[in-house]
């Protein structure tokens, strides 16, 4: 067998190896590490549930729960990182929690929108992975006159890895493996088919005799 | 694997990487080495207020060397004493003294396949897995998660350089084997021991000569009090302090190298 098939072969054989541990670490079920429950009013205002530091070793699953329809948003930002765009947008003091300055800073920042969605008298479940270590914001937003109820419950879970992005790659270490992995498998199979005729063939021509 | 027509020196190398990989040595250590990194990788740090980036990229890259070095360490013992030592015991090396090569080329061929491609499959598959993970921590920092990996290889390097006199000298690959362990938890018990000490007696000297030896600590009391106040431990070192014992650490284990060659070369009676 040529030197280069075999050095193929074997890199092939480590990618299909570190293909295995990736798909090994997709299989880590999560282990929930705390749990979080809060409740808000809004009425053409903004609230924050739960603020907090995310690794990418971590996820945030949230329930949110409203009587009324509502907007919901994980930021990837502080509520002081909110705070501080508006009153440096608007000297005179001003209400914070007015959703007119929420919506402006949403728009002037739509990179700090990591998820958002809107709800109307329905329960809706988010699990967020961050892909980085960030700061987690998770807000509501009524634009309506009428005061709207929210329950917020979340559950911070740890994983080994980020899952879909574990699974991936895992898919294609795998397969990148195989590819380089199967001329040399061949070639072995057939080695061993020519080994097992040369064994049979003096056999069936004595037992002929 | 058959050997074919090339270079003296491409067939050592080649002769070497089938000994010290048999299959599924390279695979079992790859699989071992991208599991730890997600099993290992803590990010407390991340989390915690007023730290530094930098520190945080030091932190969560130390997290992951502890038993991921160790790893390491079992496949250098493996390939360079008992491999090595081994080949010296039984006469295969003297098969090498055949071909048109110097003695130090045909060292460096084994050390290039026992040490080389060891430490590439360590660094490559825990900085790309670390990159999967902490893409924000590994990309804007990869001079300091480079450095913490060039301080806390210094010592697993000084043991292999050690092994590697050890094993020329004794020709045992065995005793070679087993004399590396024992250096390796030594010298990992002698450097707690003189921290413990350092600390009591408010000292830096202990620090400073265990630097040298093990550059991590420098770089770790670097990171962890830079900012304080001079006189808030022992010893608080300077970025250029931290440099300047990672690259005396790494002279001393290139002397311990050259040792090893120098004996091999002249010395050693085959």
């Amino acid at each position: 067998m040529k030197r280069w098939s075999v050095i193929l072969s074997r890199v092939g054989t480590t990618v299909f190896a570190i293909g295995l541990a990736f798909f090994l670490v997709s299989l880590i079920p999560p282990t929930p590490t705390g749990d979080f429950i809060s409740s808000g009013y809004v009425s053409k205002t903004w609230v924050t549930f739960y603020e907090g530091v995310l690794t990418p070793q971590q996820r945030l699953r949230s329930t949110f729960t409203a009587n009324g329809t509502v907007n919901v948003y994980i930021l990837e930002v502080t509520p002081r990182t909110v705070y501080d765009w508006i009153s440096e947008h608007h000297p005179v003091p001003v209400d914070y929690s007015n959703v007119t300055y929420f919506d402006q800073y949403l728009d002037s920042n739509p990179t700090s929108v990591a998820w958002q969605d809107e709800i109307r008298n329905q329960t809706i479940t988010y699990e967020y992975t961050p892909t980085k270590t960030v700061n987690i914001t998770s807000a509501v937003s009524g634009h309506g006159p009428d005061v709207v109820s929210t329950n917020y419950e979340c559950s911070l879970l740890r994983s080994v890895a980020p899952t879909s992005k574990v699974q991936v790659l895992s898919e294609i270490a795998i397969s990148i493996g195989i590819v380089f992995t199967l001329p040399w498998l061949s070639k072995l199979l057939r080695a061993k088919k020519r080994r097992e005729d040369r064994a049979t063939t003096p056999r069936e021509e004595s037992g002929l005799r | 694997m058959t050997t074919g027509k090339g270079s003296p020196f491409l067939e050592i190398l080649a002769l070497a990487l089938n000994e010290d990989y048999r299959f599924p040595i390279l695979e079992v250590f790859a699989f071992l080495y991208v599991l730890g990194t997600f099993a290992f990788a803590s990010f407390s740090s991340a989390t915690s207020t007023n730290v530094t980036s930098e520190y945080v990229a030091y932190t969560v890259t130390s997290s992951l060397l502890g038993a991921l070095v160790f790893i390491f360490m079992i496949l250098v013992f493996k390939n360079v004493a008992y491999g090595l030592g081994s080949d010296i015991e039984k006469g295969i090396i003297q098969t090498y003294f055949s071909y048109p090569l110097k003695r130090r080329s045909i060292l460096s061929a084994k050390l290039l396949s026992a040490l080389g491609v060891s430490l590439a499959l360590f660094l490559g598959v825990q900085i790309s897995s670390l990159y999967i993970l902490a893409p924000d921590i590994v990309a804007p920092y990869f001079g300091t998660v480079l450095l913490t990996y060039a301080a806390s290889l210094s010592y697993p390097l000084l043991i292999a350089g050690l092994i590697l006199l050890v094993a020329l000298i004794l020709k045992r690959g065995g005793l070679a084997l087993v004399l590396g362990i024992v250096f390796y938890f030594a010298l990992g018990i002698i450097q707690n021991l003189v921290m413990s000490i350092s600390l009591a007696t408010n000292s830096a000297l202990g620090l400073q000569i265990m630097s040298l030896f093990s550059p991590n600590l420098a770089l770790n009391l670097y990171y962890q009090f830079s900012g304080y106040p001079p006189g808030s431990g022992p010893w608080i070192p300077s970025f250029t302090d931290a440099l300047i014992y990672i690259g005396a650490s790494y002279a001393i284990v290139l002397s311990a190298f050259l040792l090893g060659y120098f004996y091999f070369s002249r010395r050693m009676n085959l």
